[in-house]
């Protein structure tokens, strides 16, 4: 089994994102189309005249390059919030000058000014969750509770619509051996550039990542860039992540999981009022969960998960395996047939085992490429 | 128009999970649409300054109409009163001051003067107005229209799946609506409420009447599978109350078919579409 000493090693094998994925060296031509520009279309059309920064940039943006040449072109007019997502992704020694561009078309238009949400819950909604948890079925709870609070707290932390991803995190029920080996991604919502949706890219998660760590310290933390930032905190950049904040869930000194959130903004979660709302949302969350979902600290002894593109193999397999089960039980006569959520937790039991396996051959094929080429 | 004791007759019910569910469903259709007010012509919009959306719901359409265009000013109304403090809610996290919400009964004559919107939106008001009150309610979505604006409704036929226990549960709603004199089916099979939007609003004087329909495929591999079997999954509790209530099935058989559900809907075999219809004209 692997320890989470090494797991501490093995963070610092995981490949690394560029700080700067603009080269500093293009073409002289290049950098004085850029200087010259006369508006944020010439900068724009400047900036992505390299084919690899056009597809980073539409990557980064979530949107597609052509739409970042019809914006260039004028052939199409992007709305203000999709100029400051723009902003973000632009090389960092440019965005001044896009600013200033931008706003000799629209004075109203501002750099990364981000005014603090504000730092206190609403009292109408903190009723309203309160309201809920009493009077909503126990099968509809975790549903309606988990969506209504990422549908609030998307709204209040993510005004400017910057992009912003926030999803549930849930420890899987314990191994036979009684301890907790991996956490689930339940729920995720998310706003531009971000899908609406996260379901589909859900995904295991273990010691290697910022919400792994979290729930086994049991304490929030945050990472300010994860594109550049040296921590000793464990994380990886995935899609349009910059900065990122988790906070445990807690009842009665027991954790059941995590709130992990997301920025396209660096450092977004420096601002104390705004970290202490993720607090606030998560202590809602913890609302939707019961008492025997949470678990003593003790019993938290996380593992390795493998990459997203491993899981997704796998994971693709989740319905076939529900239906295999439930018809299975159907034709035992001895057994009481499954529910659908009963055979649902089976079926992630199961590839969480499975994944188990394949996070060791994967990070025991890394360790020993790494040990070849030192 | 109804008595002033006549009951809450929406068919899902007002609880919670239904404002969530609703928020969410917005989305999806919104999505399906292209957008809030996709059928509506660059030069129609630019004229328009204030929005009312009738039956609201948790206020999602209106919300993000506020935030799309902060010069528009919209105002939503719904009966249900914790519907209504939902949208607040929603408009004080959202930092908006151009999205407000009032409790009125949309099959009533509504608390505002004639002529004051520019646009008067009302979607799936099939889930709670009887054939009755149709013609009733749609000319005063008329009267609160300004001349030239335009009214705009849209409702579903709620589709077809492949899903043999959504389908038998689907049967029961629409047979339970047609009892209690909601829908406009004649066999049982269809809500059958697209075909007569159209000509309500005509009936009601409307000009320039158009009609744009829409399908929403979230069948087994498309995006939309897992979100909108959720959103049906859930409705299908939600209505059971309504199912039982009316007496088209007991409590055992809407339990057993809400547990196969899921199964069907998400199986890698599954087919599914929904139909959007939206119709709009000019008041004169």
């Amino acid at each position: 089994m692997l320890t989470f000493a090494l797991f501490s090693a093995m963070v610092s094998i995981l490949p690394l994102i560029p700080t700067s994925p603009y080269r500093e060296d293009q073409e002289k031509g290049s950098a004085n189309a850029m200087a010259d520009s006369a508006s944020w279309r010439d900068l724009l059309k400047a900036i992505i005249k390299d084919p690899q920064e056009r597809e980073r940039v539409a990557a980064e943006l979530g949107k597609n390059a052509v739409t970042l040449t019809r914006w260039s072109t004028g052939e199409s007019q992007p709305r203000q919030q999709h100029l400051r997502q723009l902003l973000r992704v632009l090389p960092a020694d440019l965005r001044g000058q896009f600013v200033a561009l931008v706003q000799q078309e629209d004075a109203s238009f501002h750099d990364e000014a981000f005014p603090d949400s504000p730092s206190n819950l609403d009292p109408d909604f903190l009723r309203g969750v309160w309201k809920m948890r009493a009077e909503t079925s126990s099968v509809l709870l975790f549903w309606t509770l988990c969506k209504h609070v990422l549908q609030h707290a998307l709204l209040q932390l993510d005004r400017q619509h910057a992009g912003m991803s926030m999803t549930v995190v849930q420890c899987m029920p314990p191994a036979q051996d009684g301890t907790i080996k991996s956490l689930r991604e339940v729920f995720g919502r998310g706003t531009s550039p971000w899908p609406a949706e996260l379901e589909r890219e859900a995904m295991f998660l273990g010691a290697e990542s910022l919400a792994g760590y979290v729930v086994s310290m049991c304490r929030p933390e945050a990472v300010g860039d994860l594109r550049t930032e040296t921590t000793y905190l464990p994380h990886y950049k995935v899609g349009h992540e910059v900065s990122a904040a988790a906070c445990p869930l807690l009842y009665a000194n027991r954790v059941a999981g995590c709130l992990l959130v997301a920025s396209t903004v660096p450092n977004y979660f420096a601002s104390s009022a705004r970290f202490r709302l993720v607090l606030d949302y998560a202590s809602l969350i913890v609302e939707a969960f019961t008492p025997e979902q949470f678990y003593p600290l003790e019993r938290i002894s996380l593992r390795l998960m493998p990459s997203f593109e491993v899981q997704h193999r796998l994971l693709v397999t989740l319905q076939d395996r529900i239906n295999g089960l439930m018809l299975r039980a159907q034709g035992d006569s001895v057994r009481p047939p499954l529910t659908y959520a009963q055979a649902e937790q089976l079926a992630w039991q199961e590839l969480e085992e499975e994944l188990l396996g394949a996070a060791e051959e994967q990070y025991n094929r890394e360790l020993w490429s790494e040990h070849k080429r030192r | 128009m109804q008595d002033d004791n006549a009951p809450n007759t929406y068919i899902f019910g007002h609880t919670d999970t239904e404002k969530v569910r609703l928020i969410e469903q917005d989305r999806h259709f919104n999505q399906a649409m292209g957008g809030l007010l996709a059928e509506q012509a660059e030069s129609v919009l630019s004229t328009v300054r204030s929005v009312l959306d009738v039956a609201c719901g948790p206020g999602g359409w209106a919300l993000d109409l506020a935030q799309q265009y902060p010069d528009i000013q919209a105002v939503g109304v719904d009966i249900d009163e914790g519907m209504i403090e939902y949208a607040n809610t929603m408009a004080r996290a959202s930092g908006l001051d151009n999205a407000l919400f009032r409790v009125m009964d949309a099959s009533k004559p509504l608390d505002f003067p004639d002529g004051s919107f520019d646009l008067v939106n009302a979607r799936f008001m099939v889930a709670f107005l009887t054939q009755e009150q149709w013609p009733a309610v749609i000319e005063e979505l008329l009267r609160v229209c300004r001349s030239g604006g335009i009214v705009r409704l849209i409702e579903s036929e709620w589709g077809g799946t492949s899903s043999p226990s959504y389908e038998q549960s689907l049967n029961f709603t629409i047979l339970a609506m047609q009892r209690v004199g909601q829908g406009f089916s004649v066999d049982g099979r269809h809500v059958g409420i697209t075909p007569h939007i159209r000509h309500f609003l005509l009936q009601a004087g409307c000009i320039d009447v158009q009609e744009v329909a829409y399908a929403l495929d979230f069948s087994a591999g498309t995006l939309m599978q897992k979100p909108v079997c959720d959103d049906l999954w859930v409705a299908q509790k939600l209505v059971q109350p309504f199912h039982v209530g009316v007496g088209v099935a007991t409590q055992d058989e809407v339990d057993r078919l809400y547990e196969q559900i899921p199964g069907e809907m998400l199986s890698d075999d599954f087919y599914g579409t929904l139909y959007l219809d939206t119709v709009w004209g000019s008041k004169p």
